[in-house]
């Protein structure tokens, strides 16, 4: 192990490996960052220059794109309400009402370190417990996969702000939006009215443009002149500092490890992480009523969980060769490519390119943390541009991104309709929040479902005789459950305190 | 069949409309209310409109000259700008971020049937 870890040591710090490790993080960066293009587009396009590479150099250039990527989402949650990745939306909650208030420079800062925390925990995980953890992977079959994104789902009361039925309403229709497209079982289309573009279901990079950025950009338009432009502050007056992470800390580490344990389970990703350490740091925070309103905290749970998806996506992968994510799969052809087959005995004969990646990923979040405090200075002045100026350049952003995705207008044409219905949610106050869980975790939760009732030949039973599918139900309704008895119970206390005085 | 289902659709659509425009009535009635912001509906459906335009003719004129129009007038409709930082900003929209996709990101925008 030892000569291993020296050999990634040495490997990694060579000039031309680092020089590949701050390209990969810029192209991540400018990918991330930018609505419509992601993360996985941005692996793809660097995966024929590692063609010509060796293994390792390879491997490293995939790594920094595949950080920073994950990271710069949070960019343009944070500055235009437009998650740039899907594990951004919840990045946006708290963000973009923070930008509103002219703390951007606060939010990214803490979103900056939360990160490549997250990313620097997920890379230790992955250096020292990726066997074991790949034997948690293993056993999760549909019947847990469903529990999980089940337990997911229960965020959506969390998130309804003042009303829960209008909450409700909103996850409803975002769960008739994921059941459009083909049946991930029979292959029958559902709700495509027989367009082809709709046989893949309703983009869900097209609908977060819309919902967040379209919509955001009518609301303005809508305003006044004087008032359709963000708070103007003294960006210079403010720095980026660990200072700001500090409060955080237990927020992150928590956010972190529930990122690292959902990372490893093939299928699942770092938007059902972002979600569940969300809510976890919202039930566990002092100020819970500052969630979705501005809270630094919130921004810390995401990013941590997001970026503590990153290394631990790759266990399963590299351990058992089961991509946890697209991109790991694309990680798994370029080992491929490279005549390395992924497994345990990779672990025995390739130990040095084992430890080579886990330590690139340590050095990938480092240098995304320099590269980040240059940028992030630059980002943030663009909540000062005037709003005449700045919306067109949102609007061109979110319709050449909203084409990019599947390279056809169909996209932009969702964009737009789903600004429109965001426009009505903002004017309404129906919380999109909801919708967008129940849009990422709808698909995951039905596939699973019918895949688990399958094995079982139609027995519901499976979800409750398997012991990690038990445990998450318990805890879906220990989750759901408790705020109503404990608050019984208060009012129970108080009604006994009142009698005895 | 069809037509049934589109019509309870239809229903459903008009019903949650209802119930939501019920609500913000009620809403505004409330005395304690911080007065909200003028909304200007025209303009929003103006952008709206200009969007709906710009996906109409983009196979047409291609990104580039589209893309100027459409910059052109989410300018003149949001307003408090002069005319060259709107020629400034249509084309600083267009046919750099056009190249500069194509160049070093290899994605390719639509061109047009008229003007390529």
């Amino acid at each position: 192990m030892i000569e291993n870890f020296y050999y990634a040591i040495s490997t990694v710090f060579l000039w031309q490996n680092l020089l590949l490790i701050v390209v990969g993080t810029a192209i991540g960066m400018v990918f991330g960052a930018l609505p419509g293009l992601t993360v996985t587009l941005a692996v793809t396009l660097v995966l024929p220059f590692t063609f010509d590479l060796p293994p390792e150099s390879g491997i490293i250039l995939l790594t920094g794109v595949y950080c920073a990527g994950t990271y710069a989402g949070s960019i343009s949650a944070i500055l235009i309400n437009t998650p740039g990745t899907p594990s951004s939306a919840a990045t946006a909650w708290d963000g973009y009402p923070l930008t509103k208030q002219g703390r951007s420079l606060e939010a990214l800062s803490v979103g900056l370190h939360a990160s490549v925390l997250g990313g620097l925990i997920s890379a230790v995980a992955l250096i020292f417990f990726a066997p074991m953890l790949a034997k948690t992977a293993l056993a999760f079959g549909p019947a847990e996969r469903f529990a999980l994104t089940f337990f997911g789902l229960t965020i959506i009361a969390r998130v309804s702000g003042k009303s829960l039925p209008k909450g409700l309403i909103s996850a409803l229709f975002g769960l008739l939006i994921a059941t459009v497209g083909v049946d991930p079982i029979m292959g029958v289309p559902r709700f495509s009215f027989n367009t082809f573009y709709l046989y893949g279901g309703v983009g869900m990079i097209e609908v977060f443009i819309g919902i967040f950025a379209i919509a955001e950009i009518f609301n303005q338009i809508g305003k006044r002149a004087e008032a359709a432009h963000h708070k103007k502050i003294d960006s210079q007056a403010k720095r980026i500092r660990w200072k700001d992470i500090v409060p955080h800390y237990w927020t992150v580490l928590k956010s972190s490890v529930i990122g690292i344990i959902i990372g490893v389970v093939p299928g699942t990703g770092g938007s059902i992480a972002s979600f569940i350490a969300y809510d976890e740091a919202k039930r566990s925070s002092k100020e819970p009523e500052t969630f979705g309103k501005g809270s630094l905290e919130g921004v810390a749970a995401s990013e941590s969980a997001n970026n503590g998806v990153t290394a631990a996506t790759l266990i399963p992968t590299l351990t058992l060769g089961i991509p946890g994510n697209t991109v790991a799969a694309i990680f798994l052809g370029a080992l491929l490519i490279h005549g390395l087959t992924p497994g345990p005995q990779l672990f025995v004969n390739q130990g040095g390119l084992m430890y080579t990646i886990m330590v690139s990923f340590i050095m990938a979040n480092i240098v995304m943390y320099f590269q980040g405090r240059v940028a992030l200075k630059w980002f943030d002045k663009i909540v000062n541009i005037p709003a005449s100026i700045l919306l067109p350049i949102i609007l061109t952003m979110c319709l050449v991104g909203a084409y990019t995705i599947s390279n056809s207008l169909n996209g932009v044409i969702v964009a737009l309709i789903f600004g429109c219905v965001g426009y009505a949610m903002i004017k309404f106050e129906y919380p999109s929040a909801p919708m967008v869980i129940a849009i990422i975790l709808g698909g995951m939760v039905e596939e699973s479902m019918r895949q688990a009732l399958i094995l079982s030949d139609g027995s519901p039973m499976i979800f409750f005789t398997r012991p990690i599918s038990l445990a998450f139900f318990a805890l879906t309704v220990f989750v759901t459950f408790s705020p109503i008895v404990l608050k019984l119970w208060r009012k129970a206390k108080g009604n006994t305190d009142t009698k005895d005085a | 069949m069809l037509s049934q289902k589109s019509n309870q659709v239809l229903v459903s659509l008009y019903m949650i409309v209802c119930n939501s425009l019920s609500n913000s009535k009620i809403n505004s009635l409330e005395p304690n209310d911080i007065p909200q912001e003028e909304t200007r509906y025209s303009r929003i459906f103006l952008a709206f409109f200009a969007v709906a335009l710009w996906i109409v003719v983009v196979p047409y004129l291609g990104f580039n000259i589209s893309m100027m129009l459409l910059v052109t007038a989410t300018m003149i409709i949001i307003g408090h700008c002069r005319w060259w930082q709107i020629a400034i900003m249509a084309l600083a929209l267009s046919f750099p971020i056009n190249h500069l996709l194509a160049a070093v990101l290899k994605v390719y925008l639509p061109s047009g049937s008229i003007f390529g």
